[in-house]
């Protein structure tokens, strides 16, 4: 197993950087297709495996008119948002019609645009496929999400009086079953849409192949979900503990019986807006960690688990402690040089990521040909290029 | 000589290679004797970003490619237009700084006049139709969704509505072609009856019963009224719109394909500066009113006396802070209880602010002196 690794320098990006600001600013935006194919090449063009490099091909002149076009569209979707509610309905509906298809051509271009060691990607999944994991089942879970709570709702208005033991105990049930639903979806959703990607993706002639258990997204989910609670508690006995010193907090008793906006009311009270930026801070920070071990267990599970023509295999060694620290000290970095950071910050994520990203070259990869792609109409791929999905290879 | 690595078209196998140039042709030669040349013409090379790796590709789809940047640079120099204008510019530390300077300098100013000044621009050149077509189901969707029938009878309602076509729509010389209408409503919200007043763009000023309840005298209302109409006359809602796209379109554009801790930051500027927008709306409808109360012979301190009683009410009835999130209403005015961040983030200037303003156009009033239109 070889690591990737990352060539390019914080100072040098910050000079591309810098110059695609300046000429986007001066071109009131039309350049920005060839700012963000300079940004890539220099992304990919600095990814290596064994001196060997990413490439990355499309040319701004292919992503403007995609890039027009979604810029049109994006400013008739806010307007038609702003003008009236029912439009914003509409614009919601509309847009969950065309994203899959959107995302399908976007997949499609990026990879065919893409290529190691001169032989190029391609994505060969199929348009239900997309229908299915980017309309059918996050819809799926939205139902749930705000499907249940609102029966829930409607159900309680229905009742005539106040609410009994019984009908406590049924919405608790309902509440427990609902979350229980909730995980496994999510689960099974991010499950079917890694398969369907992984599965989709063609390097030359070889297949990638990936076979996962939704059962293992459950347990990753439910591990996070734990943290989530653990992590939540401290920051509460942290906070009442800050409230005691802080002076004058009824007994710690009270506190309990005390509902949450009473306890904010105290706080605005005794104007302790430090406290209230540490408490911000912290949740902050609980973000960082939880988003960090989701993701590099997601990513340990699935690298492992993928295989490229059935003999080149690869691994992922980004822990969760790394990448939270990763996430914090560039959110700080970008905020305290006003943006100014970024370019650094970008490129220490792409070093760390891609120095956890392990392949197996150890079968070679000169036996890689590059095959004929049917040509389809390049536009509905520029869009979704243009929308900004994000479908990194090496990330 | 340039050394490098050869890959023949689509395969992933790399040989050596070495590159030399001479006159207006090339030769590559591979590992292994094969040799590959023809007329430098036939080279497609790549454009140099920083100093990766560069690729050279022949008119039969094989690919030379090297890091040896800078001797490709010198060797195309002679026949062809070198590394391009971008890297040049990338390469030079002092064009840098000052595209930074540009860049930073061009921002600022972008967003504290460029952007107000742009929408300001587009919303007057638009027909008013546009504002009509905003407005149009606005009003029926709070109606079924925040608004409740008026309590206030009959006459009262008829009384201030012909006081506002009387006295306060004729105040408005320059815009005869505005229809103003004044609506009144109940609005409850968690049990409180809410004092409000707004402004939609087509020229439809709804007032809240319990505004109208708190105000004390016909001054009072009219300030309130008057401000509305200066939402109406500055088409203020049609300008939000259009700083929220013109931001919302700048902001995708700096952030790029970035990731969320960027976008964490990118949203709360643009968070801040919308609000900052909205802030100078409110002024704007507000120094409209007072110079329509000169004008009228009202004094400007009757709007600093509603702004406080409307505030004093709101402190006594809420507990927990809701951001009341209807745009142009005067009445939203509890001062942000978690000071200066809050209140610059918050889409409504501090009460304090706006009575102070109103005591000194009120000064003037009282002075009956000129000096107000300096303010
Ligand atoms: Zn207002």
């Amino acid at each position: 197993m070889k690591p990737l690794d990352f060539g390019g320098s914080g100072f040098e990006y910050f000079k591309i950087w810098i110059v695609n600001i300046l000429l986007i600013l001066i071109t009131l935006g039309v350049y920005y297709p060839w700012a963000k194919v300079r940004n890539q090449r220099y992304f990919y063009a600095n990814t290596t495996l064994e001196g060997r490099n990413f490439e990355y091909h499309a040319t701004g002149k292919q992503l403007l008119m995609g890039y027009i076009i979604a810029m049109v569209f994006l400013m008739v979707v806010s307007i038609v948002q702003n003008v009236s509610p029912i439009g914003a309905l509409g614009a919601f509906l509309g847009l969950s019609i065309i994203i899959p298809w959107v995302v399908w051509r976007s997949l499609a271009f990026s990879m065919r645009m893409s290529s190691f060691s001169n032989v190029r990607f391609r994505f060969v999944g199929d348009l239900k496929g997309a229908y299915i994991n980017f309309m059918l089942l996050p819809g799926l879970l939205l139902l749930c999400i705000y499907g249940g709570p609102s029966l829930v709702l409607l159900w309680l208005i229905t009742l005539p009086t106040s609410i009994g033991m019984e009908e406590g105990l049924l919405i608790a049930t309902f509440a427990f079953v609902l979350i229980v639903l909730m995980v496994y979806l999510f689960a099974f959703l991010k499950n079917k849409n890694t398969h369907y990607m992984v599965n989709g993706y063609r390097f030359g002639q070889g297949q990638f192949s990936t076979l996962l258990e939704t059962q293992k997204f459950v347990k990753i989910l439910l591990k996070t979900l734990g943290l989530a609670v653990l992590i939540l508690m401290s920051i509460a006995i942290l906070t009442v503990f800050m409230m005691v010193l802080a002076g004058g907090f009824p007994s710690l008793l009270n506190i309990f019986s005390q509902d949450a906006s009473d306890i904010l009311a105290w706080l605005l009270r005794h104007n302790i807006e430090g406290a209230l930026g540490l408490v911000y801070i912290a949740f902050l920070m609980a973000t960082f960690i939880l988003v960090a071990y989701f993701q590099s267990q997601v990513r340990q599970y699935v690298f492992a688990n993928t295989v490229l023509n059935g003999k080149v295999n690869f691994s992922s060694s980004l822990t969760t402690i790394s990448l939270a620290w990763l996430m914090m000290s560039n959110f700080l970095l970008v905020l305290v040089t006003l943006g100014l950071g970024t370019p650094w910050a970008k490129v220490r994520r792409a070093k760390l990521i891609l120095k956890n990203t392990l392949v197996d070259v150890e079968h070679g990869i000169d036996g890689f040909i590059t095959q004929q792609q049917d040509k389809q109409s390049a536009l509905g791929e520029q869009i979704g290029d243009a929308f900004d999905v994000d479908i990194g290879i090496g990330v | 000589m340039i050394q490098g690595v050869w890959f023949s078209q689509g395969r992933a196998q790399k040989y050596d290679a070495t590159l030399q140039v001479r006159a207006q042709s090339y030769v590559i030669s591979v590992e292994g004797g094969e040799l590959l040349q023809g007329d430098l013409n036939q080279l497609t090379v790549s454009d140099r970003i920083g100093n990766v790796e560069r690729k050279l590709t022949l008119s039969d789809g094989s690919v030379f490619a090297s890091r040896e940047n800078d001797a490709i640079d010198d060797l195309l120099q002679a026949n062809r237009n070198g590394p391009g204008l971008i890297h040049f510019l990338e390469s030079r530390v002092a064009w840098i700084l000052l595209a930074l300077v540009i860049t930073i300098g061009s921002a600022i100013a972008g967003f504290r006049w460029g952007v107000p000044l742009a929408s300001e621009f587009i919303a007057h050149a638009l027909p008013h139709k546009t504002n009509a077509l905003i407005a149009n189901e606005t009003l029926s969707f709070l109606d079924e969704f925040t608004f409740k029938p008026s309590q206030l009878s009959a006459a009262k309602q008829n009384r201030i509505r012909d006081h506002f076509r009387e006295r306060l729509v004729p105040l408005d010389e320059k815009n005869q072609h505005l229809k103003y209408t004044l609506h009144f409503r109940a609005w409850d919200y968690a049990g409180n009856s809410i004092p409000n007043a707004l402004a939609l763009p087509s020229g439809d000023i709804i007032v809240t019963d319990q505004f109208i309840n708190l105000s004390q005298n016909q001054a009072q209302i009219d300030s309130v009224l008057l401000h509305e109409m200066g939402h109406v006359v500055h088409r203020h809602s049609l300008q939000k719109l259009i700083e929220t796209t013109l931001i919302g379109a700048t902001m995708v554009m700096i952030s790029g394909d970035s990731n969320s801790a960027v976008d964490m930051g990118v949203g709360l500027g643009s968070i801040m500066v919308t609000s900052h927008y909205s802030r100078n709306h409110e002024y704007e409808a507000d120094a409209y009113a007072f110079k329509k109360m000169l004008q009228a012979g009202i004094d400007p301190q009757a709007f600093a006396k509603v702004m406080q009683r409307m505030q004093h009410f709101m402190n006594s009835k809420q507990h927990g802070r809701k951001n009341n999130r209807t745009a142009a209403s005067p009445a939203s005015t509890e001062k942000p209880p978690l000071g200066k961040i809050i209140d610059y983030l918050s889409s409504h200037p501090s009460t304090e602010k706006r009575v102070q303003q109103a005591q000194a156009y009120s000064q003037c009033f009282k002075q009956k002196s000129a000096a107000c239109d300096r303010l």
